[in-house]
């Protein structure tokens, strides 16, 4: 008990927590402008599915996202200016938390506006807006905005005998780095037993598809790449689940999604996949990896929280 | 035990719970031989799911044995009332075999959504528009019946003539399929019609 006491309680260094948040905000403004030109087409009231469909087909059972079923509030607003008003919340609520402003409240409204639109719309996303309220909460409740924040400029400016800090308690990070290995557990066993992969097709399935490919190659030529990009994938993912929880094998695995899912990224298109596992998988690797970004280099600690020991995180 | 101690622990048990409910419901091919642990893992995802939380998707789960994966897909929708008014058109695309990625995300949305319903509705397998899979055509041509050229033209049906280019896994060779439908923007069902 008192391991995993300190596993969630014990104050740890990690400034990557703050470079989580940035992420993850910038993410939401990235993917929710570039659907400016589509926004009542997806999630208006004359839009498909909207509510003028639902209206004139009262009995006929429109699927929601699963998961989201309880969110699903836009087939009941006929107005499209309040789907632009919550359009417009979103992206302000994003761009406080990437800033930092605000940030556990920005962070809150942010998932829930975020559910809403993804909850209408079951096809648009592939997947990932499923997972992404859930990273954003944790990164709310935990210190995200501590430091690297406009929060943590206007503490300072308010008082200057005020001093930052990189120490946070880490639970609601911990329960993050716990969401990443079930999500490359869903993802990555029940590959083991399916025929694309183990054939190392599966790649060759995503790049040559144009809804998914970023590039119209003659990507049949190039399959023996394909196949090895298939096979690593297919051994990274569910080895992740063992490897990242090991201290001395974390980082290097991390560097490895990451590496798999920019790689991905630079194929194929699977909405915004790769940047938030990415952005997730930033959860395990070192604090001192953090320390070249301008504004986390350096900042003395309080002294009441104790300087973890190096084995501590890192 | 002091207050501050006893939210500490209440705390850390819900913590616990959390992150087991999260392990135990994305664990099935490890729970899959223990039947006795299934309950737990449904349990654990029906709680999720109550909250809107999910732990992990397979995007690309590779399935298929087919030897054929799709390529490319184009449409033309054509409204029919008063007038006919052409709703939507990049058929030439697939005519001319210019394989290119989709890049606007109101064709990749529409793609995404017809293809499957297509696809399965052209094989003969499905046939209700209510059933979940289907469930995007019924959707999209709705919406095309409603747009305001069709509102303009009083259109009341919505022709929808799709060229599928497959790719041959084994020879890389590509092959075309049409298939079309019609929805009657009055009633919720389609028909298939070849082009």
């Amino acid at each position: 008990m008192s391991k995993l006491e300190e596993f969630f309680y014990e104050p740890i260094r990690f400034r990557g927590l703050f470079v989580m948040r940035a992420a993850f905000g910038l993410i939401a403004i990235f993917y929710y402008l570039r659907l400016v030109p589509y926004l009542q087409v997806f999630f208006g009231p004359s839009g498909v599915g909207g509510h003028d469909t639902a209206a004139r087909w009262p009995s006929f059972p429109i699927a929601v996202t699963e998961g989201f079923e309880h969110y699903e509030l836009l087939r009941y607003v006929a107005q499209p200016g309040v789907v632009w008003g919550l359009w417009l919340g979103l992206l302000v609520s994003a761009t406080c938390f990437a800033l930092g402003l605000l940030t556990r409240p920005a962070g809150l409204v942010l998932a829930a506006l975020h559910v809403v639109f993804a909850a209408h719309q079951p096809h648009l996303t592939m997947g990932w807006a499923q997972l992404y309220p859930a990273f954003v909460v944790y990164l709310a409740l935990a210190p995200s905005g501590q430091a690297w924040s406009v929060d943590a400029w206007r503490r300072q400016r308010k008082d200057p005998s005020v001093v930052g800090s990189w120490s946070v308690t880490p639970w609601a990070l911990r329960v993050l780095q716990v969401h990443v290995l079930a999500m490359y557990a869903t993802a990555g066993w029940p590959r083991l037993t399916a025929h694309a992969w183990l054939h190392g097709e599966t790649v060759l399935h995503a790049v040559a598809d144009t809804r998914f490919g970023r590039w119209g190659w003659d990507w049949q030529a190039l399959q023996p790449l394909l196949a090895a990009a298939t096979y690593y994938a297919l051994v990274l993912e569910p080895a992740a689940t063992l490897l990242l929880p090991l201290r001395i094998t974390r980082r290097w695995c991390a560097l490895g999604l990451i590496a798999l899912h920019l790689g991905i990224e630079l194929l194929a298109d699977v909405g915004m996949w790769q940047f938030m596992m990415s952005a997730a998988v930033l959860a395990f690797l070192p604090d001192t990896w953090f320390s070249w970004i301008p504004g986390l280099r350096s900042a003395p600690l309080p002294a009441d929280l104790r300087e973890p020991s190096p084995s501590a995180y890192s | 035990m002091s207050r501050a101690r006893f939210r500490r622990l209440l705390g850390l048990s819900g913590l616990i719970l959390y992150c087991g409910l999260l392990l135990v419901s994305s664990l099935p091919v490890v729970l899959g031989p223990l039947r006795a642990l299934r309950p737990l893992e449904s349990t654990a995802e029906l709680l999720l799911h109550f909250v809107g939380v999910t732990p992990g998707l397979e995007v690309f789960p590779g399935r298929s044995k087919a030897r054929a994966i799709p390529h490319m897909a184009c449409f033309r929708v054509m409204g029919e009332g008063d007038t006919k008014v052409v709703l939507f058109d990049d058929l030439e695309r697939c005519r001319r075999r210019r394989i290119e990625p989709l890049r606007d995300p109101f064709q990749v949305f529409q793609v995404k959504s017809l293809l499957g319903p297509l696809v399965d509705l052209n094989l003969g397998h499905r046939r209700s528009l209510v059933l979940e899979p289907m469930q995007p055509l019924f959707l999209f041509s709705d919406y095309y019946c409603h747009v305001p050229a069709a509102e303009r033209a009083h259109v009341r049906t919505v022709n929808i003539d799709t060229l599928y280019i497959g790719l041959n896994l084994d020879d890389g060779s590509t092959g075309v399929v049409t298939m079309g439908g019609r929805r009657d923007c009055r009633q919720p069902s389609w028909e298939i019609r070849r082009p």
